[in-house]
């Protein structure tokens, strides 16, 4: 296990060194002609936009592990639940009607709308609920949190709401700052933190509710402090970035092939391969057509949405056979 | 003689009402009564499953002051119920039931519980019987000094049933303690004691062969026992009284 988080790092620092640097051309060119602009570009443009995809991808994976060894269930993640609908819609709200700002404000009205969306999952399907419930919960509170979130930018003071907010809304780490990054990251950071240390109590809900109880922690609790870690952490990024689906779902995924299906040891590698696949995902589109720029959300859902169905129908098939 | 186990006026709600229960060290006890009668809601109070109203000492110390980081090696236990929510492997079940990593005590219990063949295997899709093994085999894990089990027995073959009895009193000759309810009656000849449930609160607490023969059993359960084994209780038919 250990060598796996060993190799898995690797990968992380070469794939964040390759986003950073990649296309390196530009840079030399750059650095000929003028070393401050070249030094610039890199810690101003390209390195916020390198935090944040490594950062967000590293909340997505982690979150969606802790949901998923929460609920028991391998399709839960903040996108399924509603969190990322909810923290969109808690954005919008602050943003265009309570005319925020500020990115620390709009960071809180993230986690806010995505606390009410994962609570109102929770409240509608229950904690260790059958998959399909779960599912279906997710999907309609994601469907209601997207509705709102369209009328309230139709309805929005601001004429140009929808089309300002499209590219956000789809999922992008084009043109954010270094402060902006931070607002993201470190109350995303610290709450990955305070996740990561309950890896052991979520491995111990694979031997259910009641056993979890009888060793000391309380599963209530525990489940209070997932939900509302998780939706710190997802909505502060998605105040900054957007609603990114599916690398919460696939990260997780692979990581439990490392730990042997452990739901709670597969918290950490989860989020370093969710770092990976966000910063992959993010020079995929950087490196696309010239002058064409395609919302790093929509490469990552047309990537993961197969991944998704094959789930679905694996577990389909485990229930009739 | 110091108990291991001290419960006094354990309450929840109206299922369990001001019971006290004492378990002395390496102590194999059983714990029976009519369906409903508040057997399982006991055993999930001791285990702390349930925060309940009166005072649990196990070892000398309150439940609620034992960390998760101590806690299983004060006590463990097993609920009814067989299901496993993930896909994990039978050896990866036995080693969550230890806070430290211990492959070697993981191959004990493996040896123990004859396990060998399933140790790889997915847990979640075994037989529920052979799910009950592993379970047990979880619990023992960590050598604790109370072990709770709900129903161990059910779902398990003739072979099983015996074999089980006597890994628990292997276990609790080195000073385990144990608190097993159990539905088959019959069983409790090989226990150290019986304590007898009914409407959540205990009735007759007996040594097996005394319990068997008392009225507190034969009422609890509406049983009567013959020459030919136990039998339904009839009410009492007025053309045939004198």
């Amino acid at each position: 296990m250990k060598g796996w988080i060993f190799l898995l790092a690797a990968m992380l620092l070469t794939a964040a060194l390759a986003h950073l640097l990649i296309p390196v051309g530009p840079i030399f060119e750059l650095h000929r002609a003028s070393p401050e602009t070249a030094s610039l570009l890199l810690s101003q443009i390209r390195l916020p936009r390198t935090l944040l995809a490594l950062g967000y991808g590293g909340v997505l994976g982690m979150t969606g592990a802790a949901l998923q060894a929460m609920f028991g269930n391998p399709l839960a993640s903040p996108d399924i639940t509603g969190s990322s609908s909810g923290a969109a819609l808690g954005a919008v709200f602050g943003s265009y009607w309570l005319g925020m700002t500020g990115p620390l404000a709009l960071a809180f009205s993230g986690a806010l709308g995505a606390l009410a969306a994962l609570g109102l999952v929770v409240g509608l399907a229950g904690r260790r609920s059958d998959a399909s419930v779960l599912l279906l919960a997710g999907v309609a509170v994601s469907l209601l949190a997207g509705a709102a979130t369209s009328l309230l930018l139709a309805l929005a003071p601001s004429p140009f709401a929808f089309y300002d907010s499209f590219d956000w809304l789809m999922g992008s780490f084009v043109d954010r700052s270094l402060p902006q990054a931070a607002v993201a990251l470190v109350p995303a950071a610290a709450s990955c933190a305070l996740l990561a240390a309950r890896a052991r109590p979520l491995d111990l809900l694979a031997l259910g509710e009641e056993v979890t109880a009888s060793l000391g922690y309380d599963p209530r609790r525990l489940a209070i402090h997932v939900i509302v870690l998780t939706s710190i952490a997802v909505g502060a990024c998605v105040s900054v970035c957007g609603a990114i689906g599916f690398v919460g779902l696939i990260a997780p995924y692979v990581a439990r092939r490392i730990t042997r299906g452990h739901p709670g040891q597969a918290l950490l590698p989860a989020a370093i391969i969710g770092g990976i696949l966000l910063l992959l995902a993010d020079l995929a589109v950087r490196l696309g057509p010239p002058g064409r720029i395609v919302p790093v959300g929509i490469v990552t859902t047309v990537l993961g949405a197969p991944l998704f169905i094959w789930i679905v129908v694996t577990m389909q098939r485990r229930v009739t056979s | 003689m110091t108990p291991l186990m001290e419960a006094r006026s354990v309450s929840l709600g109206t299922r369990l009402r001001r019971t006290d229960v004492l378990l002395g060290p390496g102590e194999l006890v059983a714990l029976i009564g009519p369906n409903g009668s508040g057997k399982t809601s006991l055993l999930r109070a001791l285990a702390g499953v349930e925060r309940a109203d009166g005072k649990i000492m196990v070892d000398g110390q309150s439940l609620t002051s034992v960390g998760p980081a101590r806690r299983p090696y004060i006590l463990t236990f097993v609920p009814a119920s067989r299901d496993l929510a993930w896909p994990i492997s039978v050896r990866d079940v036995i080693g969550l039931g230890l806070p430290r990593s211990d492959p070697r005590r993981v191959d004990e219990l493996i040896d123990v519980l004859e396990l060998g063949p399933l140790a790889t295997r997915r847990a979640d899709r075994l037989s529920t019987g052979e799910r009950a093994r592993v379970l047990l085999a979880r619990a023992l894990a960590p050598k604790p000094k109370l072990l709770l089990l709900d129903e161990p027995l059910s779902n398990l073959d003739p072979y099983w049933v015996l074999r089980l009895l006597e890994i628990l009193r292997e276990q609790t000759s080195s000073q385990t303690s144990a608190l097993v309810a159990l539905h088959d009656i019959d069983r409790i000849t090989e226990f150290d004691r019986a304590i007898l449930m009914d409407a959540g609160e205990v009735r007759a607490d007996l040594p097996p062969r005394e319990m068997l023969s008392s009225d507190a059993l034969a009422d609890a359960f509406r049983i009567d026992r013959d020459a030919s084994g136990w039998r339904l209780r009839r009410p009492a038919d007025p053309r045939s009284s004198p």
